[in-house]
């Protein structure tokens, strides 16, 4: 189904409130929309709503993105997926599905991915010289994933060649901007990933250090006390969830 | 990472450059006779081939055409010889998607389309020996290239890569220094202006250290400028000698 174009008064509606710092959803220029996971009966099944947000066509560059992302910053530990060196490995997948688009669909993308890996838990495994034994949920509790750290994604929406910022652009807001910054930081404040679209952009020194102040404000104090307290739940049932995530053995 | 070391106390790099020095380049506009733009460029060992067509009406359905600018199309393709070992799939998997998406994206900001409503730029790169830098080679090339086929730019459009190693920021990366795991960063830029076509990160790095390689890579990319700056007049005295000028 196409979009419904934008019409030239909406667009310039939208940029002059931008330009007197006023959200037609009434949030502040680095105000974040609230943040609700919720968690599946499935260890690694998560649902993340920041506004309402739906599928659309920028998925090679999220697929990167979320690689680079989460794989190039080396945020799981992949050597304690080995189980016999050389020749049995774990091997881990995301799978994200994009429900609804309302704008920034990166972040809450990282947000879940990073959140589903943190809840997840793997089969316990154990090696005794040639034998290798795979014990089921009820015989032993399933092992969780060793995460060294959460990288969160946070894009800012440039205007007017970068004389103005915000955060977190809603669908409309992002029709509208001329590029978008997104930056992924975690609460080390090691910076794992920036990544630039669309618009040339002067990086003015002070730009640049608010925008990395705010970054470890914006989520993982939020989402650590969300995921200790679903560690600490079990899975309820064993019927057939659809899975968010699936794992193989690869031999 | 035992054997390697990527930076010696005496601050020589593997290849014996210094922090911030550029590998030698290499550059020949006018390559091809056929396309309207081509440009060849050798930074170090990275050797890229880049060739322009157009502006030409969009081929294909009319429908994308838009109503006020050029519509830049990129593809990258880097050689199955490329690499160390036998690429399988030149064209089609997804980091050459991902690359073409942030040519186009590079190209857009410096290209000025609103020259040329309703038509098509089509930039093609081909990598012909990938050793670091690649995406800076692609954007150096392409610059050229779209230069060679006369169309009018904003600007040069420099690129490098930085990377961080030790507490010193290096310019312009080499496969090995890549391959190590360290932070890179690419960076695209608009010499006389300062503005920035597309900035990349990779792997974990300090944001206190954030601006020193920032800074490292845009020093880098104004000095290919002046490289780049070069060979673009020296084609244009070779050209104007054979007109009679």
């Amino acid at each position: 189904m196409k979009e419904t174009p934008l019409s030239n008064c909406e667009r310039r509606f939208l940029l002059r409130a931008i330009e007197e710092k006023k959200r037609l959803d009434g949030r502040q220029t680095y105000d974040y929309r609230n943040i609700r996971i919720s968690f599946g009966t499935d260890y690694g099944c998560c649902m993340v709503e920041l506004g309402k947000t739906r599928q659309s066509d920028l998925l090679v560059k999220l697929n990167r993105l979320l690689e680079r992302c989460l794989r190039n910053s080396k945020c799981i530990d992949t050597e304690s997926l080995c189980v016999v060196a050389g020749e049995k490995v774990w091997q881990i997948r995301v799978d994200l599905h994009l429900l609804n688009h309302d704008g920034n669909i990166i972040d809450a993308a990282s947000i879940a991915a990073i959140v589903a890996l943190c809840h997840f838990r793997r089969p316990d495994v154990s090696v005794q010289g040639d034998e290798i034994t795979l014990y089921t949920p009820e015989e032993r509790d399933p092992v969780p994933l060793s995460i060294h750290h959460m990288p969160i994604c946070v894009s800012f929406a440039f205007f007017q060649q970068g004389t103005y910022l915000l955060v977190d652009p809603n669908e409309r807001e992002e029709r509208v901007m001329d590029g978008l910054l997104v930056i992924a930081m975690n609460k080390h404040r090691e910076i794992c990933t920036i990544q630039s679209s669309d618009a040339p952009i002067i990086l003015s020194d002070s730009e640049e250090e608010e925008m990395i102040i705010l970054e470890p404000d914006k989520n993982p104090k939020k989402i650590r006390t969300q995921t200790t307290s679903a560690k600490q739940e079990k899975a309820p049932s064993k019927k057939p969830v659809k899975r968010r995530k699936k794992k193989r053995a690869a031999n | 990472m035992a054997g390697l070391e990527l930076l010696s106390d005496q601050g020589y790099r593997v290849d014996g450059r210094r922090a911030g020095e550029l590998r030698k380049i290499q550059a020949r506009m006018g390559v091809f006779a056929q396309a309207d733009g081509s440009a060849y460029i050798e930074q170090g060992n990275t050797k890229a081939l880049a060739v322009v067509y157009g502006p030409h009406e969009i081929r294909g359905s009319r429908a994308r055409a838009l109503p006020d600018r050029a519509l830049v199309n990129c593809q990258y393709s880097s050689a199955t010889f490329s690499t160390g070992e036998r690429k399988r799939r030149p064209h089609g998997d997804r980091k050459s998607c991902e690359m073409g998406l942030q040519l186009r994206q590079t190209f857009e900001a410096a290209i000025l389309t609103q020259l040329h409503p309703r038509s098509q730029i089509d930039i093609y790169v081909q990598v012909l020996q990938a050793d670091g830098g690649t995406y800076a080679a692609c954007v150096n090339a392409a610059t050229l290239a779209v230069l060679d086929a006369g169309i009018p730019m904003r600007d040069f459009v420099c690129a490098c890569s930085a990377g961080f190693v030790d507490g010193t920021a290096l310019a312009d990366l080499s496969h090995v220094e890549e391959a190590a795991g360290g932070p890179q960063l690419a960076l695209a830029l608009l010499p006389a202006s300062g503005q920035i076509a597309l900035l990349e990160m990779d792997a974990r790095l300090h944001e206190d250290h954030l601006e020193r390689v920032l800074e490292a890579a845009a020093q880098a990319a104004r000095d290919v400028h002046t490289l780049l700056d070069r060979v673009v007049r020296q084609h244009v005295r070779e050209a104007s000698i054979l007109l009679g000028d």
